[in-house]
């Protein structure tokens, strides 16, 4: 059966197509930005999960996102957004830990939301104890569903090195895990 | 080969691998969520320019109060030609192949007008801003509050609940609406399908909105969603069902007030596996139809309570 989408043609908005979003974004058009955040919400939320406790995140992606929207005008290589998105979020991560009151403040809507499955914040802590470059690859291919050449797109790494990461990394998870599994 | 799995999610899918996406999933970004905009770019103006800036405001509020009394979508010309400036109530515009415009309405947002689409305006209120689009398409980018901007097509009329999506009409009247960020709902004759950022729905003629799908699903998945709507051939659910990931309970939600009672049984058993189901729902309640139960299962994909939906269309909009 021919697809039914194939009928219908790809459309965007109606802006001079070789501009960027990131040329759209810097000007203030908050539509090319939203497109930005919703390519690249996946990768920051991943990158500070693999820092800052669950809890935390979604703000803190917001956080990323405004700062980035802000300094956009110092971004000089549209083509580098991933990899300067990524290197806001992670030192977002590294503010927060800075920051972090030692008592853990009760925020609106916390008591609303479902918590998370035990065992799944279990594994997330298994994978945070991996090395850095392991622990974000894995977060972002296992928590966040991004492919490995996604990851290699939005952050700016190597396809191989994004690879190697997922590997190894899933590799010394997997032995994690099993330690957990004998005890 | 099982280590391509891990690398691009093809091949021999890993056991193990799937399990930790099941249960890592519920812990990543959820879609949806909009941005949060910063409230004003004015630390880009000096101060002088600031206050020339509120002084045009201030007159410009005056002239709006003026304008009151006719309100209008503005028409610009991004490409091509038109010679319309505004377009009232009852008034309707068409673009030609080379043509697209934008058009504004203060309080609502922007609708841009893709080439060869004809466009109406069927109401401007308050608390209701419609519009109709006969052919061709749409980007609209909506900032009133969610259920105030409407489209109709031959097929369905779109509501937004959230602020950007794509919507286009074929010659034949079918329609596929994109969204970007927050929600739409498709509406026909009380058939409703809810489609958040990064999911897409295709209605048809005579049939009315057909099922929500996000576009990174897999090829087989979308493919057979659409036979089902087209012709609601059963064998289409058990692909839609084998190809179905957690996030994908989208879809299943939706399939499972749509397909015949005998084949409700594997939709809310594949629906159960991809998500907790909530305290007092019951399975034979939900087989039952329990609406309350229905909602509480679409409570539980994390996209949003229904209660807002069903809130706002218990105010009757015309």
């Amino acid at each position: 059966m021919e697809s039914v989408i194939a009928l219908f043609v790809p459309i965007s908005r109606a802006v001079p197509k070789e501009r960027s979003l990131v040329e759209q974004a810097r000007d203030g058009d908050r539509a090319a930005f939203g497109q930005l955040y919703e390519q690249y919400s996946r990768m920051v939320h991943g990158l500070l999960l693999a820092r800052v406790p669950h809890s935390e995140v979604e703000d803190l992606v917001q956080d990323v996102f405004l700062l980035a929207f802000r300094r956009l005008r110092s971004l000089r290589d549209d083509n580098a957004f991933g990899g300067w998105l990524a290197m806001i979020a992670r030192n977002q991560a590294i503010d927060y830990h800075r920051r972090a009151p030692r008592v853990a403040e009760l925020k609106e809507g916390m008591l609303r939301e479902k918590p998370p499955e035990p065992e799944a914040l279990e594994v997330l802590d298994k994978i945070r104890s991996l090395p850095d470059a392991y622990r974000e690859t894995l977060i972002l291919r296992l928590v966040e569903g991004l492919s490995g050449p996604e990851i290699a797109e939005q952050t700016g790494l190597t396809p191989d090195s994004v690879r190697v990461n997922l590997h190894r990394g899933m590799k010394m998870l997997r032995e994690t895990l099993e330690g957990r599994a004998a005890t | 080969m099982k280590d391509e799995y891990l690398w691009n999610k093809s091949g021999e899918p890993d056991p193990e691998i799937q399990r930790l996406e099941s249960l890592l999933a519920p812990l990543g970004h959820q879609p949806g969520k909009a941005p949060r905009w910063p409230a004003a770019r004015s630390n880009r103006l000096p101060w002088v320019l600031a206050v020339a800036a509120a002084l045009l405001i201030v007159s410009g509020a005056l002239w709006i109060l003026r304008q009151r009394s006719s309100p209008a979508w503005q028409v610009a010309v991004v490409e091509g030609s038109l010679s319309r400036t505004k377009l009232a109530t009852g008034e309707s515009l068409a673009t030609d192949s080379r043509s697209r415009v934008r058009l504004n309405l203060d309080d609502v947002g922007e609708v841009d007008v893709e080439p060869n689409s004809k466009l109406s305006v069927v109401t401007i209120k308050d608390e209701e801003h419609r519009l109709a689009l006969d052919r061709g398409a749409i980007h609209a980018l909506i900032w009133a509050p969610p259920g105030r901007f409407i489209v109709n097509t031959p097929s369905a009329q779109t509501v937004d609940l959230g602020c950007e999506y794509k919507l286009q009409v074929l010659p034949d009247g079918s329609g596929l609406v994109q969204v970007g960020l927050g929600w739409v709902a498709f509406e026909n004759s009380g058939r409703e399908s809810f489609i958040p950022a990064t999911a897409a729905c295709v209605t048809y003629p005579e049939k009315g909105p057909g099922i929500p799908y996000y576009e990174d699903a897999s090829r087989a998945l979308v493919d057979n969603v659409h036979r089902f709507d087209v012709s609601a051939d059963p064998r289409a659910i058990a692909v839609i069902l084998s190809e179905a990931r957690p996030r994908d309970a989208l879809t299943l939600w939706h399939l499972l007030r749509r397909v015949q009672p005998n084949d409700r049984a594997a939709v809310y058993d594949r629906l159960a596996q991809l998500i907790t189901v909530p305290a007092g729902v019951t399975r034979d309640g939900v087989l039952s139809g329990n609406q309350q139960m229905v909602d509480a299962l679409w409570n539980a994909l994390d996209l949003g309570d229904t209660s807002w939906w069903r809130m706002w269309k218990s105010r009757g909009p015309k």
